[in-house]
């Protein structure tokens, strides 16, 4: 009895030490593999060709082709791309006029690319001390300060980017070779896009008046179908959460193309009936609510919102499953669907540190996998802080647009 | 025979402190008040006015203003940022450090930061932390004045500077951004990111109000007032490749990557500074070509260290003096106070010179408060003042184990004390 309890007493300590030494406890920092994660520096290795305040990576879309092609916002937008073959980054010139293309960059049926862009919407701007009062003083000054930055200016225009062979579409710090469609929205910036590559058409939502349009690729026909929003609640630079724009747009399987709208209301318009639709199926949380990130899953379109939660909506049905909140700080900042219908996202704030996590359809669970910090030593390391923009390639690599000054393209290999 | 054994125990501890140095000698005083700091960073400043302006913290507790007056030879506490910033008596996270140098005005006016870097206490909750703030001294009206919160986050500040030109302060913090902000209009704005895992701990505005910086690795940041735009220079900082990363396994948290002081002489309108790894003491004149041309000086790590690839991380403890010398108090491990690396006997704080003008280099050996006896164990601040007295600032041994701060190694009592250097008393080291 008595060498039974000892031995017992030295398995114990024994599987405490184990546990003690084991990397993985339970309750650990969440740790992604090191050797699975991974960034390019937009250029070369520790030089990157666009400028640093020129590389916020507000938008990416992966190509059937292995490609994933980004676009930036700061001073002045710029295109780039990561070819698997080159396993680089490599920028495709500079957007005159542009300073950022934000959630905006679609891939057409024949393989080109469409971009929207606009002002800066990610740089903070000061907000001048004034004097005033009265009711709503405060929010009137405000979108005043706004609309001012917006006074004189042309407007966001879309572009049409037709991809060349690795190496011959590179350009350093020259313009962009790119067909200019012109403007959708005179006096506003793009502020999302998406396109339904069967009809050909893309859509979009402008900044700062919250106008709906569209672009038919065929006529090569811009509508502006004015704004689809009653109250357009503007929070400020992008370092405040709440604002009454979507951040962006999902086409179904359809060519039905959908955003948030008042009251966190799911908006709908359809080719068939060319009409907004405001539908009884409405984001979780309160309050003033957008949806900040979608992603098409066959029959099934998953979202994340401004207050952090992950839905899945059903287009046919009309019905909105809330998913849950993976992560105690609102935002979720980006979304894409991998090989294995797992879906990955990164969430938070501006001014805190992105959470990355994945969420399992079939057993509908999250799994937090923390920080991107990416630990190649004693090659390269980086610790990043912003995202804003999510791709899956066609092997499967998730990429993450690191949306901060000298942001990097980052990866993760599930 | 207990007076023999006393004896014996003196005359041991005199060559203990005095062997193999020939010590430069200086006065240290304690910090008023018996709050026990444990730290501080930069935070030193010798004004225009004659007084001496210092930061200090304990981690986990709030920082603390202080006053040094020469004439008086005292020092006089002047605020508990925490209390001034409205943060006590609610369980949060607060002003715990003030971790930036302290800049002046042409009125006279002093500036500074402060953040919490990690300060804790861990057991509050991390979410209660609001950010950092900008201050404002009025040495007239003896009046600390809060100008604001800098950005909502880890916006802590560390690095500050001042451009004269539009009347407005730099600032690096805890997040890694640089910042903005305009006295006049109280307006702050973030103008984005620049470090990674270290943050620049000072940096430093020209004649024309550009400020520069430096990021991992070796590089140079600029913000061009004129252009309002933060670029990255083509610029690499003089550095050692074959020095050993401070942690091996991971180069995160790593200071030896960026510049860890650097200052704008006036007279030669250039940058002096020192670089985080091997410790050497570098010229940039950003005037010269496209972005600006960098030249290394000397090595200015203790003379038995030089040309070692295993040296400690550099000191913050740079200064320039009225007659435009450089002065700098490295160490012989990396300092860090109680997180210290080397061994408990190694500890100690070097004072060496370096005149631009010829190249001259002079060693004055460790500095050592004789007429207490008391080594000091390392600094991490410096500044000169208007009458050319050089002070210092960092952790000194301390004999009353009721008023150490801590304990080097685990072993060796210390406190914080201002270390008070006359140029003219130095002696070469033989």
């Amino acid at each position: 009895m008595k060498a039974n309890t000892l031995a017992a007493i030295r398995k114990m300590i024994l599987l405490l030490v184990v546990l003690a030494c084991h990397p993985a406890i339970p309750g650990a920092q969440p740790r992604l593999p090191l050797q699975r994660l991974g960034y390019r520096d937009l250029g070369y290795l520790h030089f990157s060709q666009i400028p640093a305040d020129g590389s916020y990576i507000t938008s990416l879309t992966a190509t059937p082709d292995g490609q994933v092609y980004g676009a930036t916002s700061g001073f002045r937008s710029y295109l780039f791309v990561f070819s698997p073959k080159t396993d680089q980054v490599k920028p495709l010139g500079y957007l005159p006029g542009c300073e950022g293309v934000h959630h905006s960059m679609a891939a057409g049926r024949d393989g080109s690319l469409f971009l929207g862009g606009g002002q800066n919407v990610i740089q903070p701007f000061p907000i001048a001390r004034r004097s005033g009062g009265g009711l709503n003083w405060v929010s009137e000054d405000l979108w005043q300060q706004v609309e001012n930055r917006y006074r004189g200016y042309a407007g966001g225009h879309l572009y049409r980017y037709e991809p060349a062979p690795p190496g011959q579409a590179w350009q350093g710090d020259k313009p962009a070779k790119v067909e200019d469609l012109g403007i959708p929205v005179p006096g506003d910036g793009i502020y999302c896009l998406a396109m339904d590559p069967e009809r050909e058409v893309l859509y979009g939502i402008s900044y700062p008046h919250g106008h709906f349009f569209l672009y038919e690729a065929k006529n090569k026909a811009i509508k502006d179908l004015g704004t689809i929003f009653r109250e357009i609640l503007f929070g400020g630079p992008d370092i405040r959460t709440l604002r009454s724009l979507p951040r962006n747009l999902a086409v179904d399987r359809n060519g039905c193309v959908y955003a948030s709208g008042d009251e966190g209301r799911i908006l709908r318009y359809c080719p068939q009936t060319q009409q907004v639709q405001t539908l009884e199926a409405a984001i979780p949380g309160t309050g003033i609510r957008v949806i900040e990130a979608w992603v098409v899953s066959g029959e099934v379109i998953y979202g994340g919102t401004s207050d952090g939660y992950l839905f899945r909506f059903h287009p046919a049905s009309q019905n909105l499953e809330n998913l849950g909140k993976p992560l105690v700080e609102p935002r979720i900042r980006g979304l894409t669907l991998g090989r294995n219908g797992d879906l990955f996202g990164l969430g938070g704030e501006r001014f805190g540190v992105n959470t990355f996590f994945r969420y399992d359809p079939a057993s509908s669970t999250f799994e937090i996998m923390g920080s991107i910090e990416v630990d190649r030593s004693p090659y390269y390391a980086r610790r990043a802080h912003q995202f804003d923009a999510m791709a899956t390639a066609a092997d499967g690599t998730i990429f993450m647009g690191e949306s901060d000054r000298g942001g990097h393209l980052f990866f993760f290999i599930p | 025979m207990r007076s023999a054994v006393r004896a014996i125990r003196a005359m041991a501890a005199w060559a203990f402190l005095f062997s193999n140095l020939s010590a430069a000698d200086c006065r240290t005083l304690p910090l008023p008040g018996g709050f026990k700091e444990d730290g501080m960073w930069s935070a030193l400043y010798a004004a225009g006015n004659g007084m001496v302006y210092i930061g200090a913290q304990a981690h986990g507790a709030e920082a603390h203003f202080y006053q040094y007056n020469p004439k008086e030879g005292a020092i006089r506490h002047l605020a508990d940022m925490s209390e001034l910033a409205g943060e006590k008596a609610k369980g949060i996270r607060i002003q715990a450090k003030i971790h930036t140098r302290f800049v002046e005005d042409k009125d006279g006016l002093i500036y500074f930061g402060t953040g919490n870097q990690g300060s804790g206490p861990w057991n509050i909750d991390p979410r209660s932390w609001s950010g950092g703030h900008w201050w404002l001294y009025n040495p007239a009206r003896d009046e600390v004045r809060d100008l604001g919160l800098v950005a909502p986050g880890n916006s802590d500040l560390y690095g500050l500077a001042y451009d004269a030109v539009r009347h407005r302060l730099y600032g690096t913090a805890f997040n890694g951004h640089f910042y903005i902000f305009d006295i006049q209009t109280r307006t702050t704005v973030d103008a984005g990111r620049v470090n990674d895992w270290d943050v620049c701990r000072t940096i430093v505005t020209d004649h024309e109000g550009n400020c520069y910086g430096s990021f991992e690795r070796h590089l140079l940041f600029k913000y061009d007032a004129a252009a309002n735009r933060l670029i990255d220079l083509p610029i690499t900082l003089p550095h050692d490749p074959f020095q050993w990363p401070g942690d091996p396994v991971r180069p995160k948290l790593d200071r030896k990557d960026i510049w860890r002081v650097a200052q704008w002489s006036p007279r030669d309108q250039v940058i002096y500074g020192v670089e985080g790894g091997a410790s050497f003491l570098f010229r940039f004149n950003p005037r010269q070509g496209r972005y600006g041309e960098i030249r290394e000086l000397a090595q200015l790590t203790p003379l038995h260290l030089a040309g070692r690839h295993d040296l400690g991380y550099a000191t913050l403890s740079m200064t320039l003096s009225n007659d435009n010398l450089i002065y700098y108090a490295p160490g012989s491990a990396a300092f860090d106070y109680s997180g210290s690396e080397g061994t408990v006997e190694d500890m100690a704080s070097y004072l060496i010179s370096f005149n631009p003008a010829d190249g001259q280099r002079r060693d004055f050996g460790k500095l050592v408060d004789e007429k207490n006896r008391l080594r000091v164990l390392g600094t991490n601040a410096a500044a000169c003042g208007p009458d050319g007295t050089l002070y210092f600032f960092g952790a000194v041994e301390e004999k009353d184990p009721n008023a150490a701060a801590g304990k080097m190694k685990g072993k060796l009592p210390f406190a914080l004390r201002l270390i008070i250097v006359e140029p003219a008393k130095l002696r070469i080291e033989k």
